[in-house]
């Protein structure tokens, strides 16, 4: 007997959704609940640093250079628009990582239930290649600007730094873009098989 | 499949009255051509988008007949 196509992405789907569910539902419960009114609300700032070499703790061999690259702020009064921004920092990577756990699980399940050449797959598999290809540049645009602006509410000269854009994922979301067309012609001459006598 | 995608065709299946003739049925028919019921069926009764060179010469070779017997085009009356 033949073995299960997709037995091998049927597994990771299933466990990339249930961790993404264990690891981020009560996070996001938590950050939304009780994130808008924390009174420190902290930032990371790489534009600051500093000669470390006096830094107890670190022995540093002959010809050994230490530096401190980047510093942490912290607003001890933060106000309900840092609230949000440190929020929308944190939360939109959750949110972009979760929809792709569950969109790769949604797509799966199609495959598995109503077969890999119906137009439901090629639909979920566009439906995938879209976010991963529109997450993967507005997540850390979104997550920059947020950082951003909290930065510049704690001090005057913040520096603006672009965002790393996961280039992998990104890829990976043209690449299914271009395999849902592929699978659209081959749904196609799937369906053509079928009253082929 | 929705009703916009099916293609339309005006190639009509006399397979019923090839059986008739020979008197035989559709399972002695699928059995000696190698093919099974359902899709023989699918062919009798129009349903079939397209069929198999290999097909159609069994199908000949069994009921002893020329493609023109099994298969005619019927134009659309206007």
């Amino acid at each position: 007997m033949a073995r299960n196509p997709l037995r091998p992405i049927t597994i990771v789907a299933d466990v990339a959704l249930t961790l993404s569910m264990l690891a981020t539902v009560p996070f996001l419960t938590l950050r939304i609940i009780g994130g808008l009114n924390a009174q420190t609300i902290c930032v990371h700032d790489p534009s600051y640093g500093t000669d470390g070499n006096g830094l107890p703790g670190i022995e540093r061999g002959p010809g050994v250079s230490v530096y401190v690259v980047g510093v942490r702020l912290c607003d001890d009064s933060a106000s309900t628009a840092q609230n949000l921004l440190d929020l929308l920092s944190h939360v939109t990577g959750v949110v972009f990582a979760l929809g792709s756990a569950y969109l790769l699980w949604r797509l799966v399940r199609f495959a598995t239930t109503r077969g890999a050449y119906t137009p439901q797959v090629v639909r979920a598999m566009r439906l995938l290649g879209w976010w991963l290809v529109v997450g993967s540049v507005l997540a850390p645009v979104t997550v920059g600007l947020a950082e951003q602006a909290l930065r510049a509410s704690m001090v005057g000269d913040a520096v603006w730094y672009p965002p790393e854009f996961p280039v992998a994922m990104l890829i990976t979301g043209f690449g299914l873009l271009t395999f849902a067309r592929i699978m659209r012609i081959g749904t196609r001459m799937a369906e053509d098989l079928e009253g082929l006598v | 499949m929705s009703p916009a995608e099916v293609e339309h065709h005006a190639i009509a299946v006399h397979l019923d009255e090839l059986l008739k003739a020979r008197g035989m049925t559709l399972a002695e028919l699928a059995d000696r051509v190698g093919v099974t019921n359902v899709n023989l069926s699918i062919l009798k009764n129009g349903r079939a988008k397209a069929i198999r060179f290999s097909t159609l010469t069994k199908l000949c070779e069994v009921l002893e007949c020329q493609p023109g017997d099994l298969l005619t085009y019927e134009p659309p009356a206007l």
